[in-house]
């Protein structure tokens, strides 16, 4: 049983929620939680990453009522404003009804899982997905058609600030892409409140055969905000996924990426960005699961760390008896920039069988002396040379994102953070 | 312009420069000569502010300034070059970008108006086309994936959009095939005026053939040894610097 929540208080939030076709989903969670423990530093897994303290926000909130909240975040004065995209804005279970509406007419079809379960597995296969589903208002479920149109992409933003408390929230997000669909989705984790908040976000994606995904996750949270997200990502056949990360906000991210190769020639390109400054921490953790041959996975994640921040990078590849021709790499770069910032970096590799190409690698280095004096001899800054060496450090990762309407935001954005960074 | 007094200096418990002092006026071209591992590239650096070298002893003044109180890059926006000996490569930094931080980081501190990004293009075309470089120099990383003399064209290039009042060019000569010599020489004649300076730092008599210098300095084991004019080079290009450390003793 869950230690750090009281089944109790969960069981009789859970009453209070839509539960319309979820509620078989919502009570086999909570059982789930009956037999399975919150993860704690014990486990190898988040060893470096201890979330005792979220659980207490998470237990305060199921004190609150589940008074709705009105939104207050108008999409102009976010990043959706910033960014040319068909925005989802999710508002404590709700959605945008003439946005939906919009969105059915290029063949993008959103609903709520309460409504309509229309044979969408819920997952709950770990102790943090079994209390998403207990505690959220609703789940999305956005189906991408063969024949969506692919003009601007699609963002996602849930809207903390109207959730259903003011300490902690649960995102539960399916994307169906259909056979031979090609879609670019933009991912976005932003919020205005500046209190201590916990999101439990839980992201489920599937590739149908053919399809195509340029897939963006953006977290920009404020300092004292949580986030856990669980992703789990379906390859169908010859499915090609395009996925970046780049998390800057927050003062604990912890993203569990898990991708799953179902069938031949699918292949994913997993990348990531993070810039940790004082008192942040970033947690990545990539599972690539290769169970059929012939699929490729390629995992680039690139770190500046500065202040006391500390990051952990887990790469893994599992390459299972018979998937050959699997080629699996897994490579992580940091940058420290400051003398207390904390990495800890892990590949690892899961092969059995022998016709299989992996490779891997990390490096921890820090800012180079020799560039530096070199900028500064020419009359840049000290500061603004750091600067410029950081964004040229992450600048490959950068230009790998296909989604051109987002290049703008994220480069102020990251210049922005790089400032703060070397101040 | 430039005053160098009994300068001390060393890395660790290593003494590099042992009371050096040299004296440059406006106007002037001062060659430095010297065998391998004698300090003359310690000596460009600490002009130029790196402060991995400590300084233990002596003076440098510039413009009745001291020197050692100004960071690297003031002592840049108060008109000081180098040109390093190896130009450090910058892989993903576009070159033109860094000129143009480079150059608006002199004009703020100048308080000039900071130039467009049409007027830096201009201007930088044309001293690549007067300084015969490949036009894709400006779009590449800085000394990225550059041969050993496309680099130290590209520092003649920085000295000539900058402007300084002093440039020490530590041996921006070598490497070079016989045309880029004369591409430099070109670029380092048509710099050189009656206002400004330039510190030659070579092993090769063969650049004093295209740019004339007023005074030649030898200098060893971390200090000057002798000076002389052009006709010093000269001598050293026959006797080596062996016989002349010899001769002295
Ligand atoms: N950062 C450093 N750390 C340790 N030793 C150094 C450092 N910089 C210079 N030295 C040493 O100081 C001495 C002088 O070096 P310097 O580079 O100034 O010589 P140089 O006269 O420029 O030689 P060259 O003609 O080969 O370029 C050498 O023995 C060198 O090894
Ligand atoms: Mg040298």
């Amino acid at each position: 049983m869950s230690a750090q929540i009281s089944l109790e208080l969960l069981a009789s939030a859970t009453k209070k929620l839509t539960q319309g076709e979820l509620s078989e989903t919502r009570s086999n969670a909570l059982s789930n939680l009956r037999d399975s423990e919150m993860p704690s530093t014990k486990n190898e897994e988040w060893q470096y990453t201890d979330i005792s303290s979220v659980f207490a926000l998470c237990e305060k909130s199921l004190h609150e009522t589940s008074k709705k909240v009105k939104s207050t975040v108008k999409k102009e004065n976010c990043i959706a404003g910033e960014i040319d995209a068909h925005w989802i804005m999710i508002n404590n279970g709700t959605i945008d009804t003439q946005e939906v509406k919009k969105l059915r007419k290029i063949g993008v079809y959103v609903s709520l899982l309460s409504k309509n379960l229309d044979n969408t597995e819920v997952i709950i296969d770990d102790s943090l997905s079994s209390l998403n589903a207990v505690l959220m208002s609703d789940a999305i479920k956005i189906t991408i058609s063969s024949e969506a149109e692919n003009k601007k992409p699609i963002g996602i933003l849930f809207d903390n600030d109207t959730s259903l408390s003011n300490h902690a929230s649960n995102f539960r997000c399916i994307l169906e892409v259909k056979n031979n669909a090609n879609i670019s989705i933009i991912h976005a984790h932003t919020t205005k409140i500046n209190a201590p908040h916990f999101t439990n976000s839980v992201v489920q994606i599937n590739l149908g055969k053919n399809s195509h995904v340029e897939y963006l996750k953006l977290q920009n949270y404020s300092p004292k905000q949580t986030l856990i997200e669980k992703s789990i990502i379906n390859l169908d056949l010859n499915a090609s996924l395009n996925y970046t990360s780049v998390d800057i906000g927050g003062q604990l991210t912890r993203a569990d990426i898990v991708i799953n190769f179902n069938d031949k020639h699918a292949n994913a390109i997993i990348n990531g960005v993070y810039i940790a400054g004082q008192n942040q921490h970033i947690d990545n953790h990539i599972s690539a699961n290769h169970y059929i041959g012939s699929t490729q996975s390629s995992q680039n994640f690139y770190g500046v760390i500065g202040g006391n921040g500390r990051c952990v990078f887990n790469g893994k590849a599992l390459v299972c008896e018979g998937a050959i021709g699997t080629n699996a790499n897994q490579y992580n770069h940091n940058l420290l920039i400051s003398e207390n910032a904390e990495i800890n970096t892990k590949p690892e590799l899961e092969i059995y069988n022998d016709d299989v190409k992996c490779s891997h690698g990390t490096t921890v280095g820090q800012l180079d002396k020799n560039a530096l004096f070199y900028m500064q001899s020419r009359g840049i800054d000290e500061d603004i040379a750091q600067q410029l060496l950081t964004k040229t450090f992450i600048t490959r990762i950068l230009n790998g994102i296909k989604i051109p309407c987002v290049k703008n935001s994220l480069e102020n954005l990251i210049t922005n953070k790089l400032q703060k960074l070397s101040r | 312009m430039l005053e160098i007094k009994n300068l001390h200096a060393k890395v660790g418990t290593t003494n590099i420069l042992n009371g050096l002092s040299l004296t440059i006026k406006k106007g002037e071209v001062h060659a430095i000569m010297g065998p391998n591992g004698s300090g003359k590239s310690t000596l460009a650096r600490i002009i130029a502010g790196d402060d991995s070298y400590d300084v233990t002893d002596g003076e440098i003044h510039y413009k009745n300034k001291n020197l050692m109180e100004l960071s690297p890059e003031e002592r840049s926006r108060e008109g000081i070059f180098l040109g390093f000996q190896y130009p450090v490569e910058i892989p993903g930094l576009n070159n033109s970008q860094f000129l143009k931080a480079a150059l608006n980081a002199k004009r703020k501190y100048l308080g000039i108006e900071e130039i467009d990004a049409f007027e830096f293009l201009k201007m930088a075309r044309e001293t690549i086309k007067r300084l015969e470089i490949d036009p894709s120099f400006l779009n590449r990383g800085v000394n990225e994936g550059f041969s050993g003399g496309e680099r130290k064209r590209n520092e003649i290039l920085q000295m000539t959009m900058l402007e300084p009042n002093i440039a020490i060019l530590d041996e921006t000569d070598s490497g070079l095939d016989i045309d880029a010599l004369k591409v430099v020489a070109k670029g380092v004649n048509e710099f050189r005026n009656q206002d400004n300076a330039v510190i030659l730092v070579t092993h090769y008599q063969r650049l004093l053939e295209y740019i004339k210098p007023d005074k030649v300095h030898v200098l060893s084991e971390g200090r000057i040894i002798r000076s002389g004019d052009e006709s010093l080079a000269k001598e050293l290009e026959k006797t080596g610097y062996i016989a002349e450390k010899e001769s002295k003793k």
